[in-house]
């Protein structure tokens, strides 16, 4: 869906991050949703009401819909997330299961 | 010591802070984002500015990190009470700070337009993909659509070109402009304002071979999953269909009225804008004691006028603390009322020049996208219950009370109210905002008595 200018490339130090366990490299810092946005399926979440997929919307914080799991904390809008090294990454899948929540910890 | 919070790092928080601290006040500025500088100078510390507006940025940014008081990176504030009292959020912990003054500095964002499948993925707006290019120097990998009006999308449009991007075509969705208001507005325009005029003209010319349809009056997202094909509709009546992966939708920008709304601020309908803006006097002080209000969130005059109308809150703070008299506050504010008067005087010729298009709203838009509740539905409740506002619809069917908190539904629920029960938008009024003003988990809030 967007992909880097090609005068910029490559002139950030770059960073692992793992997407839903996929290995991918990022520039150091850029907000997290800006890797989504380049990352197939290009998508943020499944929304808990009906299951529908959702991909970033505003970048400025006021949507919510770029929200993902990033290291345990559950509510991270990923635009106002930086990308670290060794970030892992979960989108929302549907409504939170707590009983699948306690299996998997 | 005076104590000052401000919410909101850009022009207005950052040259509010820097007054402040140069006149002695102890400043502490709470922001979301990881850098200062606002959405307009978003990362402009890691990027090569363009222009002298951005150049101006990275050195009122410098000059806040160096002087601007004590700066909190990643906070957000989540509850403004009378007091007045701040609550915070910042690395997972939450804090109360009791300052004299508050200034609520939190911007513009833009303005929501509902239509049927804005929330697949491929549909963003212009600003946040003009954030992309900014924070991440990211553009569309294929030809892209843009659907909207304004200035914010002429500006992404040639920046887009510049970056090496490519353009499918504009939905233009200008609502016929009232030729008598742009003329009676434009020679003042161009006394006070000519090298913003001067570079709005080289935008258009810069944009004059990109395919644009005028007089789009409905849009629709088509696709399963994601963005697959755009349908138009313009005002002569012609249709189109044009496959799509990627659309970008804007419309003007409002305040942010979620802080000010949450302390308790009077509002009015600006008629102009049509949006909700605070009530607040020559300084920027609200209606509420002590909580002053400063920039875009203030109403929409552009970040020149939010770095001044910053300074002029700070001086409001300095004068009512007694930190300087009167005779000195009217001394260094009688310069900065004139440029606000100026930049006035050109924010009536844009205006004019691009009023908001407010497309109608379709029943089977997803009105409230967080709770997935359709503007048919909102409409069907409405017409059962006539004595029902925003706050009944919000409610009877959870519209405005998902994550968002009605930043992306509450402008066009106040639409649906007036439409339906035939009311003016300030009769038919805004959701009622309720803390926390963003999401905060239970283990944040409990950190707040450890924290006492």
């Amino acid at each position: 869906m967007f992909r880097k200018c090609k005068s910029d490339a490559a002139d950030a130090r770059q960073v692992q991050v793992v997407i839903d366990g996929v290995a991918v490299s990022a520039d150091d810092g850029e907000p997290l949703a800006a890797v989504l946005l380049r990352t197939p399926p290009f998508t943020s979440r499944k929304t808990a009401i009906s299951g529908a997929v959702r991909a970033p919307y505003c970048m400025m914080g006021v949507c919510f819909e770029c929200l993902a799991d990033v290291d345990g904390r559950g509510l991270v809008r990923t635009c106002l997330q930086p990308v670290y090294q060794g970030a892992n990454v979960r989108r929302h899948v549907g409504a939170p299961d707590p009983a699948r929540a306690a299996i998997d910890d | 010591m005076t104590e000052v919070a401000i919410i909101g790092a850009g022009p207005a928080g950052m040259s509010a802070a820097l007054e402040l601290q140069s006149r002695g006040a102890f400043v502490t500025v709470i922001d979301d984002a990881v850098a200062p500088g606002g959405r307009i100078f978003a990362a402009i510390e890691k990027r090569q500015p363009h222009g002298s507006e951005e150049i101006g940025g990275q050195k009122l940014v410098a000059d806040f990190r160096a002087r601007g008081g004590h700066y909190l990176a990643a906070s957000e504030a989540w509850q403004i009470e009378p007091g007045p009292r701040v609550f915070l959020t910042q690395d997972g912990r939450a804090r109360v700070l009791e300052p004299q003054f508050v200034i609520l500095a939190t911007g513009a964002q833009e303005r929501p337009v509902p239509f049927r499948g804005w929330q697949l993925p491929g549909v963003m707006t212009v600003g946040g993909a003009q954030i992309l290019l900014k924070t991440a120097k990211q553009i569309p990998t294929e030809p892209v659509w843009l659907a909207g009006t304004g200035p914010l999308m002429l500006l992404y449009a040639r920046q887009l070109l510049l970056a090496g991007g490519e353009i499918a075509g504009i939905l233009d969705i200008s609502p016929p402009i009232r030729m008598g208001r742009v003329t009676r507005a434009f020679p003042a325009a161009l006394v006070h304002g000519a090298p913003d005029l001067f570079r709005g003209v080289d935008w258009l010319v810069s944009l004059r071979k990109v395919r644009s349809i005028s007089g789009v009056t409905a849009i629709r997202a088509l696709g399963s999953d994601r963005l697959e094909r755009i349908s138009y509709e313009t005002r002569r009546g012609e249709t189109g269909e044009v496959s799509a992966s990627l659309l970008l939708v804007h419309d003007g920008v409002v305040p942010g009225v979620h802080a000010t709304f949450a302390a308790g601020c009077d509002h009015v309908w600006n008629e102009d804008q049509q949006c909700f803006q605070p009530v607040v006097d020559a300084f920027g002080e609200s209606s509420v004691e002590r909580v002053f209000v400063a920039g875009d969130g203030a109403g929409i005059m552009g970040a020149k006028a939010a770095a001044t109308s910053g300074r002029l809150a700070a001086i409001g703070i300095l004068r009512s603390a007694g930190l300087i008299s009167d005779a000195a506050a009217r001394r260094s504010a009688s310069p900065l009322f004139r440029a606000q008067r100026r930049a006035k005087t050109f924010r009536r010729f844009l205006d004019a020049l691009y009023p908001p298009s407010n497309l109608a709203i379709p029943d089977d838009a997803m009105l409230c996208r967080c709770e997935e509740v359709t503007a048919g539905t909102v409409r069907r409740l409405l017409r059962d219950r006539p004595h029902l506002g925003p706050g009944g619809v919000k409610s009877g069917l959870r519209v405005g009370m998902g994550p968002c908190q009605g930043r992306q539904c509450g402008l066009s629920l106040t639409r649906l109210v007036a439409e339906t029960h035939d009311l003016s938008a300030a009769e038919a009024g805004f959701l009622r905002i309720r803390p926390p003003l963003k999401p905060l988990t239970l283990d944040e809030l409990a950190s707040l008595s450890s924290n006492q």
